[in-house]
């Protein structure tokens, strides 16, 4: 069956990459702040560690999030942040799931 | 189910986490009351000029040790953060309103604690105005400054701080009482406050432990 192309499905424009429950919670908490640490992180989000690594490094493949490694006191300290590319990505999220849902 | 995203409660939950989670501001107010509460009775120990040099010593001890406490305790246990420009605009206005209303609370404290305010003599139709109505405008300025900040920050317990202030502060005009003993309800206030500070701290402690390494990342 051919597929009807003269009314797009908006739902098919929406990111999944941002769309996930936990990568949504991410980037939420990210776009309110400059930057946040991991362990804030993951106290705002309530995912464990392997959970947000996950997450983390698919928003960073995504080129949404970079992540600044320091050491301190022999730890590894990441610091994330939202890129302007996230940023756009996000704001443009909200309008679709804006538009998906009125 | 609520579909929207509610960036502003998001950066309030933020914030705090960052600002108010640990319970230490609490206590900085509390041991602040604490301290105004005894102004008067160091003043008769120490006398005038001596008594603000200690106040502002021990003031400042105090908001350093808690300050160095909490660049201690935060850190580890729920993270660091960085808010942007806007957040921080805010905060600085939010921050400057603040001390400029602790300010002139601080300053009709003051003058209400060295007598300028005594009770004037009262008509017959403003009997009850000439004795209260002064102890029930700062009242109102505590209970206004710190429902301002409950609403802001979204914090319960500052509506519950300014009305226990505002009804310590309703007596701060010596009546009947000794000078030294006028300001125990504001001591007895930051006692209290302490104590909820401290509650907070332990529950602090307890949910957010010192964080262990970044595993897997």
């Amino acid at each position: 069956m051919a597929e009807d192309k003269s009314t797009p499905n908006p739902l098919a424009e929406i990111d999944p990459v941002i769309h996930a429950p936990s990568r949504l919670n991410i980037i939420t908490n990210l776009y309110v702040v400059e930057s946040a640490d991991f362990i804030f992180l993951r106290n705002l989000t309530g995912l464990t560690w392997g959970n947000l690594s996950a997450h983390v490094s698919k928003l960073v493949e995504a080129g949404y999030i970079e992540v600044e490694k320091t050491i301190v006191n022999k730890k590894t300290h990441s610091v994330a942040s939202l890129t302007k590319e996230g940023r756009r990505a996000f704001e443009e999220y909200k309008e679709k799931m804006l538009e998906v849902l009125k | 189910m609520n579909t929207q995203i509610d960036l502003k409660s998001t950066e309030r939950n933020s914030f705090k986490l960052a600002t108010y989670a640990d319970g230490v501001n609490d206590i900085t107010l509390g041991l602040t009351m604490i301290l105004l509460g005894f102004y008067n009775f160091t003043r008769e120990v120490f006398g005038v000029a001596v008594n603000i040099l200690f106040f502002f010593a021990v003031l400042g001890i105090i908001i350093g040790l808690l300050i160095f406490f909490k660049s201690r305790l935060d850190p580890a246990r729920i993270g660091v953060v960085k808010f942007g420009q806007a957040a921080q605009k805010r905060l600085k206005v939010a921050v400057t309103i603040t001390s400029l209303l602790v300010f002139l609370t601080g300053l009709t404290w003051y003058l209400s604690a060295n007598r300028y305010f005594l009770p004037r003599p009262a008509s017959p139709g403003s009997a009850w105005l000439g004795t209260y109505g002064f102890d029930l405008l700062i009242a109102l300025v505590v209970l206004g400054v710190f429902s301002s900040m409950a609403y802001a920050l979204d914090l319960t317990r500052f509506y519950f701080y300014g009305a226990l202030l505002g009804f310590a502060f309703l007596d701060i005009v010596p009546v009947s009482l000794q000078d030294s003993l006028t300001q125990i309800p504001l001591a007895l206030a930051g006692l209290l406050i302490v104590g909820i500070g401290v509650y907070l701290l332990i529950r602090f402690l307890d949910k957010y432990p010192v964080a262990e390494a970044e595993e897997g990342i």
